[in-house]
């Protein structure tokens, strides 16, 4: 019983899936690791349905699997709860749920039935605080989340794929999602689950799949199998070390927020940001991160508080995201496919958008020049700047909006996230070449939810905690159990009916 | 509490429609005497069904993103067809309004087979169609209007007793199960997942494209039914007939709270915004205001509706 893959292959332009065996039993959670572009996800599009396998076998108990579409594949019983939020904006929780499968009579929604399953389904995920007529576009983006798995594991999936099912969500939301899957495969469900998150995969998973080039390298118990061999497998080599190696001056202060406020953020925020340097925060999903650097950048309207870029002492307002570019502030968003990439365009149009600012006209020939070697300084993956940046791993993606702000030499610069859905060796590039920045006099303001992103890269840490700033570390030796209880200070000791009652307001307001 | 909340909070957007439309129906009272007559309601009811249906089927395409500009030559194409098959064919008139309603499916599936299957924008696709439909109408008719007489006429005059027509009570038949499918149906939600984002339906399991097959053909039948009442409502069929109806309906569709973006729409408040305009121009007739004026008083409301509801919903 349970998924067996034989000699799977698929190509689009060159091979992506090269001969793939895995079998996956019932009751077995299995982790499957890979940088982006090893064919994880291909693999994942073919098992749901979306895509058509070049060649190879697959069986679903002893039974030939070949799903025509999505449709197929989840009358069969294997659903995938994907990375990108598949929520319809414009319908409720409860509708989202059920939208592969709607009760019905006679072509009408039975909404009663759905509404009781849906409370169900939110009660085994923490989301009891969810009313079933809560519109998705009302929900937070971990809200989301844990509704598309909730989506994904219902109705005896047999097979349960999850694409980096916790990227989006706070430690104890991933607990969540993990029982879920522990549950799940008790009842017989064989697990595939996707992530960057090594030390997830090596507690909840039975044994560990690493994929390279299209390739599977190995299959391995998770007791037998370590961290750094998993990312030696998945990349061939790779060091974890301490990015602040690189010398770094203590320059003038570049960036000062001074008792900011906002719709979101309702209690006066400073901090400073000085050349050179780079500051992290860190906090909870909801901690108000995101919506500091929306400010910052004026994208979130303010109501007190002024942000200040200076220039050898001499301060320049920031009110607009106009001003802010201007000013010589780059922003990465935390929303990769909504908000930073331009989808349909090419790699090129992407790296030179921020620098076509305050041009009349701007040789394609300095894109081209600038561009390719910004390609090579990050590292990405692409078959050329012509490439629409859609058909980029989510890595190479991230470099380009990250090169976008190195075609001008951007002085300053608010990541969001910038590791996020990213692979290991593309990370190891992106905090290599924020680390490099900083040693070049840039200053750098960046939020992360990897604690080890940010411990090896910043000289401070500003924890944010309920929508204020609860602490603020400095180097180079950090005390992470402190920065967790601060993270977790405005939420009663981090009890969880606190913080439960904490996001149940904000749906309340 | 939050439940109810968000109830308020969604059916709200349709209560300020109605409150608008109430205002205006107030400030015409007081401004002319003969307004709040049984009457002159009945005179304006009447002439609302060709708009009623056409702005159903209008809301079913904006539902998953797409337009529907075509519905003007279809109308004149139907009722063209209808007044040719009982005039100069004498067919019944029940089997000359199944050609006509037929004529309007096979227009909508054009419409919906090139917008979905053939992957064209249905902007372009109904901008063709309306171009070519009239151009039938016109062949059909041979460019002239013809009188068909008091058979097809009784389905526009005032039942005894309740003062609307038989048109009118099908229109308003028609809005309230359109409006039941679209919240209430598999289909109907289906359609505002699609119009949302398509490619979250289509990971979630659904079929998109015979659902949006679908809305098109029903947005032609409509429009086809539209033919019928507006051939009855003239007792006669005017190859020019319809001109200009998409606009309205599409006007009719977005004061209701319809998204020109898809996923967003509400049938009811679709068929307020019919009354509006309608109220509006009657209104504006009343008191006297002259014809062009009339136009850029209600070119205003139309943008000011909109304007409010987006300020009243943040």
């Amino acid at each position: 019983m349970g998924l067996k893959i034989g000699n799977l292959s698929k190509a689009f332009a060159a091979p992506v899936l090269r001969a793939v065996d895995i079998q996956i039993a019932s009751g077995e959670i299995r982790g499957l690791v890979g940088e982006n572009g090893a064919g994880k996800s291909t693999l994942l599009n073919i098992l749901s349905g979306a895509i058509r396998a070049d060649g190879g076998e697959i069986l679903l108990d002893d039974e030939a699997y070949k799903p025509a579409s999505v449709r197929a594949a989840l009358d069969a019983g294997v659903a995938l709860a994907t990375q990108e939020l598949s929520m319809i904006e414009t319908l409720s929780a409860a509708e989202n749920l059920a939208l592969s499968r709607f009760p019905s009579r006679f072509g009408i929604v039975r909404r009663r039935h759905r509404d009781t399953v849906a409370k169900a389904a939110f009660a085994s995920l923490g989301l009891s605080h969810l009313p079933p007529s809560l519109l998705a576009s009302d929900m937070t983006l971990a809200d989301q989340q844990l509704l598309e798995i909730a989506r994904a594991s219902m109705h005896g999936t047999k097979v349960l794929m999850l694409d980096e099912p916790t990227a989006a969500l706070s430690r104890e939301q991933a607990g969540l999602v993990h029982d879920l899957i522990r549950a799940k495969a008790a009842e017989g469900a064989a697990i595939l689950y996707v992530s960057h998150r090594l030390e997830d995969l090596k507690q909840v998973c039975d044994t560990i799949s690493v994929l390279r080039d299209g390739e599977l390298i190995l299959t391995k118990p998770s007791e037998a199998l370590s961290i750094p061999a998993m990312i030696e497998a998945m990349a061939g080599t790779f060091a974890q070390r301490d990015r602040r190696a690189a010398a770094r001056g203590e320059g003038p202060a570049a960036l000062r927020v001074t008792d900011v406020t906002t719709a979101e953020l309702p209690h006066p925020l400073s901090i400073e940001v000085k050349a050179g340097e780079v500051v992290g925060l860190a906090g909870l999903a909801g901690a108000g991160r995101s919506e500091l650097m929306r400010a910052i950048m004026g994208l979130d309207a303010r109501s007190g508080g002024r942000c200040e870029r200076l220039v050898d002492g001499i301060a320049t307002a920031v009110t607009t995201p106009a001003d802010a570019v201007a000013a010589g502030i780059g922003y990465v968003p935390e929303d990769r496919k909504m908000s930073g990439i331009f989808a349909g365009q090419s790699v090129a149009f992407n790296l030179s958008l921020s620098a076509l600012r305050g041009r009349r006209a701007t040789p394609d020939s300095w894109i081209r020049e600038r561009g390719a070697a910004i390609r090579d300084i990050l590292k990405i993956r692409s078959s050329g700047l012509d490439q629409p940046i859609e058909q980029l791993s989510g890595g190479n993606q991230q470099k380009v909006i990250l090169g976008r702000w190195l075609m001008l030499d951007t002085p300053v610069l608010l990541l969001d996230e910038p590791g996020r859905g990213v692979d290991v060796a593309a990370k190891a590039d992106i905090f290599d070449e924020i680390s490099r920045l900083a040693a070049a006099g840039a200053a750098v303001l960046m939020a992360s939810s990897e604690m080890d992103e940010l411990t090896s890269t910043c000289d401070r840490i500003a924890v944010m905690s309920g929508r204020r700033i609860a602490a603020i570390f400095e180097g180079p030796e950090w005390d992470e159990a402190a920065i967790m209880t601060a993270a977790f200070s405005a939420h009663v000791g981090g009890s969880a009916a606190g913080n439960e009652a904490t996001r149940a307001g904000v749906y309340h307001d | 509490m939050t439940e109810l909340a968000a109830r308020v909070a969604r059916h709200g957007r349709d209560n300020f429609i109605i409150i608008a439309v109430a205002l205006v129906v107030i400030v015409f009272g007081v401004l002319s005497e003969g307004f709040f007559s049984a009457g002159s309601a009945q005179i304006l009811l009447n002439q609302l069904p060709t708009l009623m249906v056409v702005t159903v089927g209008m809301i079913i395409v904006m539902l998953i993103g797409g337009i529907d500009l075509s519905v003007g030559s279809v109308v004149a194409l139907s009722s063209t067809l209808v007044a040719t098959m009982i005039v100069s064919h004498s067919l019944p008139l029940p089997v000359a309004i199944l050609i006509g309603l037929a004529a309007g499916l096979a227009l909508g599936l054009t419409n919906g087979w090139f917008s979905t299957y053939a992957g064209l924008p249905s902007f372009i696709v109904t901008l063709g169609v309306l171009e070519a439909g009239r151009g039938l109408a016109y062949l059909v008719s041979d460019s002239q209007t013809i009188f068909v007489g008091p058979s097809i006429e009784a389905l526009a005059l005032p039942l005894y007793g309740i003062g609307v027509s038989p048109a009118f009570l099908v229109a308003l038949g028609i809005t309230i199960v359109a409006h039941v499918l679209v919240t209430r149906s598999v289909g109907g939600r289906y359609l505002v997942a699609i119009g949302t984002r398509e490619q979250a339906a289509q990971a979630a399991g659904i079929n998109t494209r015979p659902y949006k097959l679908a809305a098109f053909a029903i947005s032609g039948t409509l429009a086809g039914l539209g033919g019928v009442f507006n051939a009855a409502y003239l007792a006669a069929a005017d190859p020019n007939a319809g001109s200009g109806i998409e606009l309205s309906a599409i006007a009719a569709a977005v004061i209701g709270g319809t998204s020109l973006m898809g996923g967003r729409g509400s049938v009811i408040g679709g068929f307020i915004g019919v009354l509006l305009i309608a109220v509006l121009q009657s209104g504006l007739a009343q008191i006297g205001v002259s014809e062009p004026m009339k136009r850029i008083v209600t070119g205003v409301v139309i943008i000011l509706a909109v304007l409010l509801d987006r300020w009243r919903a943040r």
